[in-house]
């Protein structure tokens, strides 16, 4: 199994008429065998989050990179815990060399990380995920806080006590929604599968959701967005994803490509991304293909 | 728009409606988001003998200078002869749209003029090519705009197209969305004589002007290649913006 990774970002209307800058960031990367595509997204009320969420997208980046060797040769859930105290390490060090406050590196993170033993996507925050079958059905999830409050990385600097307070204080109070739903070429619509409540306390813990070699054998496409995809004026988000991934030429950039055009097409018949909107893909290509 | 082949790095295609082909790169070897595509069609015919070695050396120099271009990655390049001695088209194609990365200008061969001017079906095979193959690359969500030039020292006198055909060729660029826009510059070199008709041709088949070098010399003709390779860089960088470059030279 080879990988391909691309990604995209746009400011969307809001920030791009109040003077602010993009504060959604995503970048993805391969050496062939492995694979990694990060999307951030700082938060509107933060600081500089801009900065932040491109620190966050970096610092993760560069942790997978670490492992990435290790990770190819072992099943990748055993290096989690090693990317998890690297991320936070390179975050702290870069925050203070910066002199950025917490405010600043409000942002969240969803990526997801392949070799050719299998993978992960972990979010931590909200964004939507997105998975594509050779045989072209997509499954997608969404995650969203409730009163649109995300869980960021950067909470973990109080052992998150400043979050659960905002929150209520109550552990156990489901706080964040998971939808997942299907979608196949042909249909109409796409079909819900499941609605869940998750707890404040798993909710803090992020959510993974495990990609075995078996799976990947049959995925064509793994991509993650940040929550700008499901604000553009006009179309639903899930279409929006369907849009998002449906490449036409697969060689090179190909989601800026796909997202420039989608976005184009969007403005024609409305404002576009509310949002700023971020993507980053990887496509999996068997050996024989290549 | 039919495909008629595949060579390597290359696909061949057809001019809807005419037996006029070309080349293009695969669009699976493309991998930037934007495309700028240059024609340069070049007059070989018997006229141009005297100044066909200075001739070939400005086209050299106009791709040598394109390859330097900091948006060398993102221009696609074609290059034509025309002259009735050429095949049955009065068309050669020295290399359908390719990536400049893999042209090697001198490898082109010594021209060796010959022949009456199909004028207008080169200008028809410069800008049909660039009308299909730019249809092909937006259909495929790259953004696309173009810039052709036609390098001749005389008025056609053997072309099966008319300059309405050519018109309806240009039209379709903005009516089907084939481009983001489109340039057309007619060169006249050694052509003072024929300035009023190929004036009447550039009106006539809508390009966008025409430009007189004047005398065919060395100078004049390294003055083109420059005016060349600025008018490609110009446009390239125009594109994204929705329209075509404002900053062409009216004159050289």
């Amino acid at each position: 199994m080879l990988f391909a990774g691309d990604s995209y970002f746009y400011i969307g209307r809001g920030h791009f008429e109040a003077g602010k800058p993009c504060q959604d960031y995503a970048l993805a990367g391969t050496n062939g065998r492995a694979a990694y595509a990060i999307v951030s997204d700082g938060c509107s009320t933060g600081g500089k989050t801009d900065v932040g969420a491109r620190i966050l997208a970096l610092s993760t980046a560069k942790t997978l990179g670490h492992t990435a060797v290790r990770a190819i040769a072992e099943p990748v859930t055993d290096v989690l815990p090693e990317i998890s105290v690297r991320q936070r390490l390179v975050v702290t060090c870069s925050q203070e060399i910066l002199g950025l406050s917490q405010s600043d590196i409000l942002a969240t993170c969803v990526y997801c990380y392949f070799t050719p033993q299998g993978g992960y996507i972990h979010l931590e925050g909200d964004g939507v995920i997105a998975l594509r079958w050779r045989d072209k059905h997509i499954r997608m999830y969404r995650y969203e806080w409730e009163d649109n409050r995300p869980c960021y990385p950067a909470f973990a600097q109080d052992h998150f006590a400043g979050f659960i307070q905002e929150h209520g204080g109550d552990l156990a109070a489901q706080k964040l929604t998971q939808e997942i739903w299907d979608y196949a070429p042909g249909d109409t619509g796409c079909r819900l599968i499941s609605e869940t409540h998750i707890s404040l306390w798993e909710g803090i813990r992020g959510v993974r959701i495990p990609i075995a070699k078996e799976e990947l054998d049959l995925l064509d496409c793994v991509a993650v967005f940040t929550d700008g995809v499901a604000q553009v004026e006009g179309i639903d988000w899930k279409e929006a994803v369907v849009e998002c991934l449906a490449f036409k030429v697969v060689a090179g950039e190909f989601v800026k490509r796909r997202l420039i055009r989608f976005i184009k097409d969007v403005q024609k018949k409305g404002k576009g991304p509310l949002d700023d909107i971020a993507c980053a893909a990887i496509r999996m290509i068997p050996e024989e293909v290549k | 728009m039919p495909k008629i082949g595949d060579a390597g790095g290359q696909e061949a295609y057809r001019i809807g409606g005419t037996n006029f082909t070309f080349q293009g790169a695969r669009l699976d070897h493309l991998v930037a988001t934007e495309y700028t595509l240059v024609t340069i069609a070049v007059d070989t015919t018997g006229s141009v003998l005297g100044f066909e070695k200075d001739l070939r050396k400005a086209l050299i120099t106009v791709v040598e200078a394109c390859k330097k271009s900091p948006r060398s990655d993102n221009l696609l390049l074609r290059v034509i002869k025309f002259s009735t001695g050429l095949g049955r088209d009065g068309l050669e194609e020295l290399h359908g749209f390719k990536l400049l990365s893999e042209i090697d200008p001198n490898s082109y061969p010594e021209f060796v003029p010959d022949g009456a001017t199909p004028l207008f079906d080169a200008a028809y095979s410069a800008v049909g090519a660039m009308v299909e193959y730019g249809g092909e690359l937006t259909k495929n969500d790259f953004l696309a705009n173009g810039i052709v030039f036609i390098i001749t020292d005389g008025d056609d006198n053997r072309s099966r197209m008319t300059p309405a055909m050519i018109r309806e060729q240009i039209a379709r660029v903005t009516r089907e969305e084939k481009l983001e826009s489109l340039v057309t510059v007619l060169i006249g070199i050694n052509a003072t004589y024929f300035r009023s008709v190929l004036e009447a041709f550039r009106r006539d088949a809508d390009l966008t002007q025409y430009v007189d070098v004047g005398d065919a010399t060395p100078g004049k003709l390294a003055k083109m290649a420059a005016f060349v390779s600025q008018s490609v860089s110009s446009q390239s960088q125009a594109i994204g913006t929705g329209g075509p470059s404002q900053n062409i030279a009216a004159t050289i």
